[in-house]
């Protein structure tokens, strides 16, 4: 009678195991796209509450572009400018229109945000289609998903999130064809979203150039392969490539340089310039120090344990002969790694990290959110080692992996991306008394003022951006610095900033302004003139 | 012996009436004419009817009082419906009219004519009256209508045939302009004889002078600005010829019974004519009020058409991938039917001046498999292409072959030979070839088992077309990646959604019960088979693709190319008016959405082609000249209309240029995608092609501008690619004995 129970009971358990299992494998997507929304949702509600959103300065420039182009002094497309690529510019515009979507940020958020859903879903199916195996790929997904780095940057209008996004998407769908499945639509679809990714940062260009040369790589080898290969690395490149061409073209034709993304003054070449005349731009022309910053970058954003993890897994990958297409699919997922690593040697980019950064920097906290890029790497990787691995090591890495998101969580691995916004180098205008004055005693009236050099913040103030003129409004802009009065009431200049050299600094200009405007503000760095009625 | 019917409308006649029927059966009875006399009294208030009665007791008379309208020509036109004979002579009463001249004019008849009137000599009349007389024949007659005899004579015979096909509305005095000006435009030979008029001896003449002028001389007027009438044949006719009509004395054989409404006969109707004119008058009133303002107007509405039309074709591509609707059939289903339950099936390979490549044909045919003795391959040759038919008559044709002579008729298409054929078709299931496809070997077994599979209102099963010498020249693989893209991706996107798909001009396969209740292919029309895949949509019938191919020659001429693809659009312009002649006819079917569909696959289609110049010529000024024009041209494009512009030209022409390549790699022309590139050059030619066949449409509508086959055979190198491609040498000529 006993035994009659036992067996009861097991054949019970077995059955519920069973079912509990196929509900997973079935509804793990949706699961998957629930728990990500929450996680998105739950990350921005805590950035909202602690003003993280536009912490960074280069998020409220981001969501300030958007807001040009639809409520602008000249509102257009031209507004989305030509050093930042325009992919999350363009897909904020439905949402800043309305003011306190822009002002807090949440119109970036929201992008941000989906894109965080879509990464999570694809990465989760990324590992899966890699190793075939539904709990592995939910690892992959946990890793990505409660990475505290990737948390808060969703909740900002910064465009690393949808770039990881789309470079996740391409990837999939890239994988897929170097399986052989569904080869020309998956072909036109990591095409389409690599178009996407290079369109969003220029870290999609190299992923557009690495997809073109592994496509094409199996021709080169073989020569019967070729014309079949060559065949569709046009097909992929003319998609993939369209937006960097366009992004020529655009640059070309309304900023009169195909290379203005470059060129410009306000280009990352230009800024890293000025680093590198300061003498602190450590990795440049070292490939050795430009690899070590970025492992050191990408350690710090991903946390120990699981980029050693992630790092055997990748060998383990790499090693393995059941593995299909092992070396398109590794590089393709190492593109970020190599982009930043060459634009670190290259002098294009430049990441200032405590503990590797010199003392005597002025800065030690910048760009670290670079290293987010390799999380989808580490994420994957771990899970296929998850996937290949015995039940009791498997077990091992999951208390690994959970004794790193606690450490993550507990505050004792720094949420690194979060301080570069809250207090390195990346950190946005902190609101002093100039935009408290603003907003005390602004009355109405056009504001001239060099939205570059970030010397308000215009979010935080109570300026509409229909008032402001600024570098992108090219007739008022260039006709107000040299007859102040033509337009604006107000005038805010800080030191050494567009406004003041062109106006302060200039004697004959400087008489126009007092005689048309009246200081009404002083700081040691910042003046504001109002209009004399 | 001659039968006549005599026709005799009288009011108070009574002192002619008798008279002339005696001389009447004194003439013909002598000549030994059978005949009856039909006397169709106006309710005439002296004793005419009485004479008629009592002559009627002697002769063959019959007598009836009139039925409708007073006048002449409804006593006629009453007269005729009485008649038993084929051939009918009118004559007036009054005796004015000499019944001794009807041997002649009966005479004149049997030498071929299918009217003979009486000229009058006019001799007993007054100055006044022969002036008008004059007058009138040669303003009213030769001037408006090119009527060089004596239209109002009261003496004519003519075949009884001419008045069961006219349809003639006279007033009181009008019967004879219309009847001959119709019989003419109907195609009959009207011939005539001299008689002199006699004077009236007995009673008042009926008509009025000034009155019956003024009549007939509007009513002239009235014909000319009518327009000419198509006019069917008579039902002994078609028995003998086939389905046709006559237009302005042309005979056109169609072989369809279609009605000539329904064909692309017509360029346009009245209706239609009136939009165009109202369309234009509004745009040049725009014009001159606000010129600048109609111009932005225009320009949007441009741009919001391309953009819709982008959309669509955005969704068709998506659709091809997302859920290719294909049919597919495998070699298991082809295997598990045995070879006595294949149906019968007709081929038809229309052929015209093009016997070089029927070895190629016949090799093509012989690689059907497909039980041969169900097979019925039909060569249609047209009666007047004789080196064809001699040629044909050397070859050594397989016993399944058919060798059908089109006779010579007008229109000389394509279409109307095929309908022809379908007249002498035997097998259950029918498809055209042109006479240089290969297709498929199993295309016949998996057109039967895509039929069964298909929904139940699928009609047509549409095999994908492409080319066997893309390699040939930059022409044919452009074409090729153009077919790629139209067959593998539009016409599967366009399947996918039940949409109207114009059909490709071969290998679409009926069930041949269908073919003819869709009443075949519209003859008129020289893109015969898109056409067909609108129509069988608006009957509520859907086509079908089927995963099999039939490879043509790409042409690789470019003067071939420009007659080829200008006649291309010309017959989707044709295909474009036809059907909007009453958009009504897309609603029955449950099938109204289509009315957009076709709107944007067959208008959208052509439009664009007349567009696209205009567009990139704008692009382009504004890009070279822009410190000229560039604020001039900016000023019509406010920011939505610029916006949307932009985007149809960046990323439209990019899609549009990128689904060739999509085209090229679905159909696995990998070779071929680095040269899709260059078709921008080749939507040029395109444009330019579209120019042609709008000249074409209005000088020549039914032109079929015939493509050169076989220039493929020419080139070694070719013909060695498309041994490559088809896996098998396509013309053997030893295969036909020749």
């Amino acid at each position: 009678m006993q035994s009659f129970i036992i067996t009861r009971q097991q054949t019970f358990m077995e059955s519920f195991n069973k079912k509990i299992k196929l509900f997973f494998s079935t509804n793990m997507e949706k699961m998957i796209f629930l728990l990500s929304i929450c996680a998105a949702f739950i990350a921005t509600y805590i950035s909202y509450i602690n003003h993280w959103i536009l912490a960074y300065g280069d998020a409220e420039s981001h969501i300030n572009i958007a807001k040009k182009v639809v409520n602008g002094l000249t509102p257009g497309f031209a507004q989305l400018g030509g050093i930042w690529l325009p992919m999350t510019h363009i897909l904020m515009l439905p949402f800043v229109i309305a003011d306190p979507l822009w002002r807090t940020g949440l119109a970036g958020s929201l992008i941000s945000g989906i894109f965080y859903v879509i990464a999570c879903i694809y990465i989760f199916k990324l590992t899966r289609l890699i190793t075939q195996h539904n709990f592995a790929s939910f690892i992959a997904f946990t890793i990505f998903a409660t990475n505290l780095n990737i948390l808060y940057l969703q909740s900002t209008p910064m465009t690393e999130i949808p770039l990881i996004a789309f470079f996740i998407l391409s990837s999939y769908y890239f994988v897929k064809y170097l399986h052989g499945n569904h080869v020309l639509s998956s072909l036109i679809l990591a095409g389409l979203f690599a178009f996407g990714a290079s369109l969003t940062r220029y870290d999609g260009w190299f992923l557009v150039l690495f997809e073109t040369l592994i496509v094409i790589s199996p021709g080169i080898f073989n020569r019967k392969l070729f014309v079949r290969q060559k065949g569709d690395m046009i097909l992929f490149v003319t998609l993939a490539g369209f937006g960097i061409l366009c992004w020529f073209v655009w640059g070309g034709l309304i900023l009169g340089d195909p290379l203005y993304f470059t060129d410009s003054i306000y280009s990352a070449k230009s800024q890293q310039l000025a680093w590198m005349a300061k003498g602190e731009l450590p990795a440049y022309h070292n490939l050795l120090l430009s690899i070590i910053y970025y492992v050191y970058t990408a350690l710090a954003n991903t946390g120990f344990f699981i980029f050693v993890i992630s790092l055997v897994g990748s060998i383990v990958f790499l090693a393995s002969n059941s593995a299909k297409a092992r070396i398109g699919t590794l590089l393709v997922l190492f593109v970020p790694f190599v982009f930043n690593v060459v634009s670190l040697f290259l002098g294009q980019a430049v990441i200032f990290i405590p503990g590797l950064t010199p003392q005597h920097f002025d800065y030690h906290l910048f760009n670290v959110r670079y290293g987010v890029m390799i999380i989808p790497f580490m994420a994957v990787f771990f899970g296929y080692l998850v996937a290949r691995v015995h039940k009791s090591l498997k077990l091992v890495l999951i208390m690994l992996l959970i004794l790193q998101t606690a450490l993550f969580f507990m505050g004792d691995t720094p949420v690194i991306t979060l301080a570069d916004g809250t207090h390195g180098l990346s950190a946005n205008k902190v609101p002093t008394n100039v935009e408290q004055f603003i907003n005390e005693h602004y009355d109405g009236g056009f504001v001239l003022i060099d939205d570059y050099a970030r010397t308000i913040s215009i979010t935080q103030s109570t300026i509409p951006m229909q008032k402001v003129i600024y570098v992108g409004n090219k007739p008022y802009w260039d006709e107000s610095l040299k007859h102040p009065e033509k337009y604006a009431t107000w005038i805010v200049m800080q030191k050494n900033d567009a406004v003041w050299s062109a106006i302060y600094n200039n004697s004959k200009i400087q008489g126009d302004l007092y005689k048309y405007f009246k200081k009404v503000y002083t700081s040691q760095d910042i003046l504001i003139f109002k209009r004399i009625n | 012996m001659q039968s006549l019917s005599i026709i005799i409308p009288t009011w108070n006649e009574v002192g002619n009436i008798g008279h002339l029927i005696e001389r009447i059966n004194n003439t013909l009875y002598h000549k030994n004419i059978s005949y009856e006399i039909i006397v169709v009294d106006d309710h005439s208030s002296d004793k005419t009817q009485s004479v008629v009665k009592h002559f009627a007791q002697r002769f063959p008379v019959r007598l009836y009082l009139k039925q409708g309208i007073p006048g002449k020509a409804q006593s006629l036109l009453e007269g005729f419906s009485y008649a038993q004979y084929d051939l009918l002579c009118m004559i007036d009463g009054d005796l004015q009219y000499q019944p001794e001249s009807i041997p002649e004019m009966l005479d004149k008849i049997n030498r071929g004519a299918d009217v003979v009137v009486a000229n009058r000599i006019l001799s007993n009349t007054t100055f006044i009256r022969n002036f008008f007389s004059r007058s009138f024949l040669y303003i009213f007659g030769k001037i408006l209508h090119g009527l060089n005899f004596d239209i109002q004579s009261g003496l004519k015979i003519f075949k009884k045939e001419i008045i069961e096909r006219l349809h003639i509305y006279p007033s009181p005095w009008t019967f004879d302009l219309e009847f001959l000006k119709k019989s003419l435009d109907a195609g009959y030979k009207i011939d005539t004889i001299n008689m002199r008029l006699a004077k009236r001896t007995s009673g008042e003449t009926k008509i009025h002078l000034l009155k019956s002028s003024w009549e007939i001389g509007i009513n002239a007027i009235k014909m000319k600005f009518q327009g000419k009438e198509i006019i069917p044949f008579h039902r002994n006719t078609r028995k003998v010829k086939g389905n046709g009509f006559h237009y302005n004395g042309k005979e056109f054989i169609h072989y369809s019974l279609l009605k000539p409404a329904e064909t692309a006969f017509q360029r346009i109707t009245f209706q239609q004519g009136v939009y165009i004119i109202v369309t234009l008058l509004i745009l040049l009133t725009g014009l001159i009020i606000n010129w600048h303002t109609t111009i932005i107007i225009f320009i949007a509405v441009l741009t919001f058409l391309y953009f819709i039309d982008l959309l669509f074709n955005l969704y068709l591509i998506t659709r091809s991938f997302v859920k290719p609707a294909e049919i597919k059939v495998s070699i298991e289903e082809i295997q598990a039917i045995p070879d006595h339950i294949w149906p019968s099936y007709t081929v038809f390979c229309p052929l015209y001046k093009e016997w070089q490549v029927i070895p190629q044909f016949v090799n093509s045919m012989s690689k059907l498999i497909y039980p041969k003795d169900k097979l019925q391959v039909m060569l249609l040759l047209e009666a007047n292409d004789k080196e064809t038919i001699d040629q044909v008559a050397k070859f050594n044709l397989p016993s399944y072959f058919e060798v059908v002579i089109v006779p010579h008729s007008y229109p000389k298409t394509k279409p109307k030979a095929c309908n022809y054929g379908l007249t002498k078709a035997t097998g259950e299931y029918a498809v055209i070839y042109d006479a240089e496809d290969a297709p498929d070997p199993l295309q016949l077994k998996k057109s039967v088992i895509a039929f069964a599979k298909a929904r139940r209102n699928t009609i047509c099963v549409q095999a994908k077309l492409n080319f066997y010498n893309p390699q040939q020249n930059f022409l044919t693989r452009v074409f090729t990646a153009e077919y790629s893209l139209w067959f593998d991706l539009v016409l599967t996107g366009l399947q996918s959604i039940g949409a109207p798909i114009p059909l490709g001009g071969t290998s679409n396969h009926f069930r041949t019960k269908d073919l003819h209740k869709l009443k075949g292919w519209d003859s008129f029309n020289v893109t015969e088979d898109a056409d067909l895949g609108i129509r069988l949509v608006k009957e509520g019938y859907t086509t079908a693709i089927v995963d099999s191919e039939t490879l043509e020659e790409a042409n690789s001429s470019l003067m071939n190319w420009f007659a080829q693809r200008s006649r291309w659009i010309k017959g989707y312009m044709q295909t474009y008016l036809v059907h909007t002649r009453n958009l009504k006819t897309f609603l029955p079917s449950n099938k109204r959405v289509h009315l957009i569909t076709f709107q944007l696959v067959i208008g959208g289609k052509v439009l664009s082609l007349f567009i696209n110049p205009l567009m990139w010529f704008i692009t382009l000024t504004y890009f070279i000249f822009r410190p000229f024009v560039g604020d001039f041209i900016e000023s019509f494009f406010p920011a939505p209309v610029l916006y949307m512009g932009v985007f149809s030209l960046v990323v439209g022409n990019f899609l549009y240029l990128y689904y060739y390549m999509i085209g090229c790699a679905k159909h696995g022309h990998y070779d071929l995608i680095q040269y899709v590139f260059l078709v921008p050059l080749y939507w040029l030619t395109m444009s330019i092609a579209s120019w042609i066949a709008l000249y074409q449409l209005i000088v020549k509508p039914h032109h079929w501008s015939k493509t050169k086959h076989g220039l493929h055979l020419k080139l070694k190198e070719t013909s060695d690619q498309v041994k490559q491609v088809v896996k098998k040498e396509l013309a053997t000529k030893n295969m036909v004995g020749i």
